[in-house]
This record gives C-alpha cells, structure tokens and sequence, in this order.
C-alpha cells in the first residue's frame, strides 16, 4: 500500500511535467492549468505515502535516506505552488522545477529498492528531531527552487543581452519575477536552515549532551548558513542581485549537494545514513 | 442545395490598388450614404453593406441571381459618376468576389488577416461602425445581419483561439515589452525622455498606459522640456543634470538629433552603486545613437537600439504569419456553417427537417405510452398510431401552408420564424450525438430589420 502511493505519485508527477513541458511550446494557458491540477493530485497522493512514513517513523523508528528523499520531493512541489500562487508570475517556472523532485523520487526508487542501507535512528525521540528534518530539508527545497529560478534568470539575461529575441525570450518569465523568486527563497531558505540548525543542536543536546559536535555535515551546513548569511548581508546593504545573486545560489547549491549525497554516504558519523 | 440569392463583393485594398486610387472610392467626404444613390428604385439589390477604411473599399451585395450582370453594369455607372474616371479603367484594381468567396473574405478581414498590418485589432471596430450605418440606412437585412454577426462572433473565436493578435508589431509598443520582460510590471517605475522625437512621445504613451508612475523629460533646450513636463505631468531638467536624474528612474528613452553619445559607459558606472544595482532599461531610438554600445556590458543594465526594436517587431510578425495559417483553418470552418445556414434557408429542407422532427417527437411520445399500456392488442396499438400521426399532420398543415405562401410574399423572413420556432436549426434524436452541439446560440438567426435595432446595442456596448 505504502509503495503503491509512491508509485503513484511518481506518475502523476511525470504526467504533469510533461504537461508543463507541452505547456512552454505552446504557451497554452489551458495546458498549464490542467498540469497544475495534475501536479496537486500527484502531491495529494504523496502526502498520503508520507502519512505512512510518519506512522512508521513513530512505531517502528524506522527512517531511511529513501524517505527522507521522498520528503524533500513533496516540500519542493509545495515551493512551487507557494510561488506559482504568490505574487510573482513566472508560469514556465514548473517546467525547468519539476525535474528536480521527479529525480529525487526517481534516485530513491533505484538507489534503495533492495537492500536499502540500514535506517537512521533517532537515538531520542524529541519533538525536535521531525522539526529538524523537517526545517532543514525544507530550506533544501527553497535553495533548490532558487537555484531552478536563478538558472532560469541566467539564461533569460544571456537572452537580453545578446539580443537574441527567440525561442527562450518569449517563453521565459520577466527578469524581475525570477530575481524574486530567487530573492524569497533567499529570506525563505535562510530562515528554516537556522531553525534547522537551531533544532538540530537542541536535539543533539539532549541525545548527546553536546549542542555541536563537528562532524562534517555540521560544519558544512554551518558554511552553507554563512554563505546565505552573506547574501542576505550583500543583497541588504550593497544591493546585490540578478547575476551575482545567481551565482551565488548555484554556488550554495554545490556544496549543498556535497552535503547531501557526499557526505550523507562516505563519510562516517552520527549524521549519517550510511552505517 | 442552391439558395435563391447570390453574394456579390466588390472592393479594393492596400495590395490591389494605389492609395491615389483608394482615396478618391473612399466616400469619406460624402454626406450621402453611397448605397442609398445605388439604391434608388428600381431596387437592383436585396441588402448591401459598405466598408470604407484608409485601406480598403468594400461593397457587399446580396441579390437575386439573375440580375447580377445589371447590378455590375449600374455598380459601373454609378463609380463613373462618383468618381469621374471610367469603371473600364478601375477595373484592375477591383477584385469582385461571389458566394463562399465573398464570406471568406468577410471573415479574414474581419479577423485581421487581410490587414496592412497582419492581426491588427482596429478592422474589427470599423466593421462594426460601417455595419451600423448599413442598420441606420436600412439596407442590411436577414442575411447580412447574419453574416456580419458570424464575422464579428469569428474574429472573437480566432483572436482567443490564435495567436494572431499576440506580440507587438509596432516599435514603440515593442520598447514597452521588451521593458516588462525585464522590469516585469511597470507599475511604479520611473521614466526618463532625452530628447522628445515623435516615436519617444508614442512609446511614452504606451508606458503610462503600462501604468508606469512618474515622467521625467531632459532636453537640450529646457522650454521644450517644460512644455512636454506639462503634457505627460512629469518634470522637465536640463541634459546638464542627466547624472543625477539617472541615478533614480528605471527606463530611459533617449531620442535627441545630437551627433555625438550623451550617455557614456563612464558616466553610467559611478552611477551603479547609487542604483544599488536596480535595472535600468535603457531605449536609443536616436539616430545617430545616443547611448554608447558598451553601455550594454554593465550589470544589470539592458540597453536596446532602433535596430533590436525592430528585431523584435520582425519576429512579431513572423509569428503572426504562422497564426495566421491556424486562423486561416477556422475561417474554412466557419465558412462551411455560414454555407449550410444559407442553404438551410430554402423551403423545401425547412419542410422536410419541420416533418422529420415532428415525426421524431411522435414516435418518442408513442414509445413512452405503449410502454405504459401493456395489454394493449395490436389492432388498438395500430389505432394509436395513427391517431398520432394524423394529429401531428393536421398541426403541421397550418406552419407549412404558412412557409408555403409567405415564401412568395415575406421572403426567407417565414422560413427564419419556422425555423426559429421549432428550433430546426438545433440537432435532435440521434443527430445529438453524431453532431457536435453547434455555437449558434450565441445570436439569433432571425433578426429582421426590427430585430437588429435592439441587437445593435448588444453588438456596439
């Protein structure tokens, strides 16, 4: 039952990206709705399967990387309705987002099928652990909705300087909206990374009697906090924005994915799933 | 089916006939309707309709079949008269158009396709101010009001349907979009004039209807600055204070005949910071240029010339072209009903869907009792069927006999109301479900002389 709601989400959401592909040709607005409302069904099913995770998670403490993958699939389509609902209009944002999510779901499938690694366990059970999990993958998902929207901007900009009014231009939101979303992803992302930080050490207090221990993920996403620090510090006060604002999230979202798939399995601690 | 009447259309456009030519047919200074000089008696035509832009001159005629040549000769007549010049000698640039051609074109003009130019919206509205005259003159009818109606309700259909009216094909429009895909909505941004050329005032015009909040006008010599200030409400400086103004606005439209660059990448870079980095879009539609190329290399600075603008319009239009293609599919569509409307308007199909429905609502009804009374015999049930069918054929004695002789006196007007009334022109039974439900309800397919007064107000608001 828990795996057929997986599959059927997996489904759903392949549907409707081809749906938003079909809808950047033709720019149909018909087709962007009806994928729109694919994509919600698809996250209906997905917030059923992660109703099962949570029950095993509490009865049986069993979480492993598959899930916590599957979670920040479902957080990152919930990014993309907070932004495709909010002011910002960037309609073919779905179209370059929704890749993402599909391949983390696509990874767990493939990766951990059989002879999944064995489960983390959350050596005390705290309200603070599922607060951590979910406040850090959570500004994973806003760094990496940034990181599709600052691509995007990139591309949109290379497009308006060279002059090249084509295939990109017409389909591509406004510079303005990608910047946006890139900047509330920014504030977003920043947010829930230090409540994820500040859960993390407050639950690692209680587990171990120490709030920080530096271990590797540790000090990355403590760099990864830093560099978001500074952009918010640039962006405030000295007005950084478009280009080097995209930069700096593509830069972010390195050393995010070095945390995430990196280190999460070569190297050995307490904070990963590996061992 | 052959109708009892003929479609004639004789026009001229952009592309047949020089606008020497165009001007004198225009009619635009008469007083006198021009169909009402073709119309005094003997009638040569059932209904007219006449269209007169800067681009076109359109009659439409319908008529009785046999008097087409009379009609043409009398059309000649009448141009000699108007005009001063022999019809023999205009004859090349005409092009006389009959039946499905005449809807064809009816259609693509009214949809734009037949524009200088291609999708513009502006036809549309001319159409229907010359359709209100034809009302006003009382020489639209039964079938023209139909085929106009169709053409309006098929320039709305390919407008949402194509996108044959979508990207700018002007340059000052251009400049607003390219802006808006940079800046996003225009709303609040600040705009600055150098210079103030005619397409600067135009691509002005299209900012503020953006929404955009606050004009700024620099120019060499200030009193033109004021003035301009005074037009568009915005602030008028002078070209010596162009750093500081460009510190705060967002879009700059520069359009001065000075031969040298006014605004350099030096001057721009000690500004960035000031800016904290905000965009600036900046638009030279001077020519020789105003703003230095390199401009274009600072961050988030996106500076377009007259040739980029023009760029985009062309891709605009290629666009457009490949719409049109869609548009064209549509038109053949609609074309196709128009056609079956008409031949629907012939008596003896009328009579013969009238006898089908009826003997359809018959049967339905017989079925619905029969299942009721189980023990009847089949003498009895016999005897209901033909007490039915003799029912139904008295009732419809009297709507026939009515089509029947108001075909002689009332015209198609009898064959509309019939059809009206029993609602002939919907599909039923079986045809339901062959047919796709049509769109025709949208407008009345009666609409006599009377009727089209009140739909005047329906069309025009």
């Amino acid at each position: 039952m828990k795996s057929f709601f997986l599959d059927l989400t997996l489904i759903t959401y392949l549907v409707s990206w081809i749906g938003f592909v079909f809808y950047f040709k033709t720019l149909e607005k018909k087709a962007l709705k009806i994928s729109q409302i694919v994509l919600l069904v698809g996250a209906f099913f997905h917030s059923l399967y992660l109703l099962f995770i949570l029950r095993d998670l509490y009865f049986q403490n069993f979480f492993s990387f598959k899930e916590v993958l599957s979670i920040l699939s479902f957080l990152m389509v919930v990014t993309y309705f907070y932004f495709s609902l909010g002011r910002e209009k960037a309609y073919t944002l779905g179209t370059f987002l929704l890749p993402l999510p599909i391949l983390f779901l696509l990874l767990g499938f493939f990766l951990f099928k059989e002879g999944s690694p064995s489960p983390f366990l959350p050596l005390v059970k705290s309200l603070w652990f599922p607060l951590h999990v979910f406040s850090s993958l959570l500004s994973h998902a806003f760094l990496l909705t940034g990181l599709v929207s600052s691509a995007m901007y990139l591309l949109q900009e290379r497009e308006l300087k060279r002059k090249h009014f084509g295939y990109f231009f017409h389909k591509l939101p406004p510079l303005y909206s990608l910047e946006r979303i890139s900047e509330k992803a920014l504030y977003h992302g920043f947010l829930f990374l230090t409540l994820g930080i500040l859960s993390g050490a407050l639950w690692s207090e209680m587990a171990f009697g120490d709030y920080w221990r530096w271990s590797t993920k540790e000090v990355v996403s403590l760099s990864l906090w830093l560099i978001y620090a500074g952009m918010i510090h640039q962006r405030i006060l000295i007005g950084w924005r478009g280009k080097r604002l995209a930069y700096m999230f593509i830069i972010g979202s390195c050393l995010w994915f070095f945390t995430f798939f990196v280190v999460n399995f070569y190297f050995k601690g307490f904070h990963t799933y590996g061992n | 089916m052959e109708t009892d009447f003929s479609l004639l259309l004789i026009g001229l456009n952009h592309k047949t006939a020089p606008v020497e030519i165009r001007e004198k047919l225009s009619f635009s200074t008469a007083e006198n309707y021009p169909l009402n000089k073709l119309r005094k008696p003997p009638y040569l035509f059932r209904e007219a309709f006449f269209l007169s832009t800067c681009n076109r001159v359109e009659f439409i005629f319908v008529l009785n079949r046999a008097e087409k040549s009379l009609l043409l000769e009398e059309f000649a007549n009448f141009i000699e008269k108007e005009t001063g010049l022999s019809f023999e000698a205009l004859r090349p640039y005409f092009y006389i158009l009959e039946e499905d051609e005449v809807v064809r074109h009816l259609f693509e003009v009214a949809c734009g396709l037949d524009s200088m130019v291609l999708g513009e919206p502006q036809i549309l509205g001319q159409m229907k101010e010359a359709y209100k005259r034809a009302l006003e003159n009382k020489t639209s009818g039964l079938i023209l009001n139909k085929l106009l109606h169709r053409a309006f309700f098929v320039a709305k259909r390919v407008r949402t349907e194509t996108g044959i009216g979508g990207g700018a094909v002007s340059v000052s429009y251009a400049a607003t979009q390219l802006a808006k895909k940079v800046l996003g909505s225009l709303r609040d941004k600040k705009v600055l004039l150098v210079g103030a050329g005619e397409m600067a005032e135009l691509a002005c015009q299209h900012l503020i209807t953006a929404g955009v909040s606050e004009i700024l006008i620099a120019n060499r010599t200030l009193s033109k600055a004021v003035e301009l200030a005074e037009r568009f409400k915005g602030r008028a400086f002078s070209l010596e204070e162009l750093p500081e103004i460009l510190a705060e606005v967002d879009i700059v439209i520069s359009s001065t005949g000075a031969p040298g660059f006014i605004i350099t990448k030096a001057q721009l870079v000690p500004l960035l910071k000031a800016r904290k980095f905000r965009p600036l879009f900046i638009i030279d539609i001077a020519v020789p240029r105003d703003v230095e190329p390199a401009v274009n290399e600072l961050e988030n600075i996106y500076l377009f010339d007259i040739d980029d603008l023009k760029e985009v319009v062309e891709e605009n239009l290629k666009h457009r072209q490949k719409e049109a293609l869609r548009a064209k599919t549509i038109i053949e569509e609609e074309v196709f009903k128009m056609r079956k409307w008409f031949d629907g308007l012939s008596l003896h199909p009328t009579i013969k869907r009238l006898a089908e429905k009826a003997e359809h609502i018959r049967k339905r009804e017989l079925e619905k009792t029969l299942k009721r009374l189980k023990d009847l015999g089949e003498e009895e049930k016999e005897a209901l069927d033909i007490l039915t069918k003799s029912l139904t054929q008295k009732l419809l004695y009297y709507p026939i006999q009515f089509l029947k002789s108001g075909y002689h006196d009332e015209g198609r007007y009898a064959i509309s109301l019939i059809r009206e009334i029993y609602k002939l022109d919907e599909p039923w039974g079986e045809e339901l479900s062959l047919q796709e439900q049509n769109q025709d309800l949208e407008e009345n397919p009666l609409e006599s002389h009377k009727a089209s007064l009140f739909h005047e107000k329906k069309i025009f608001q």
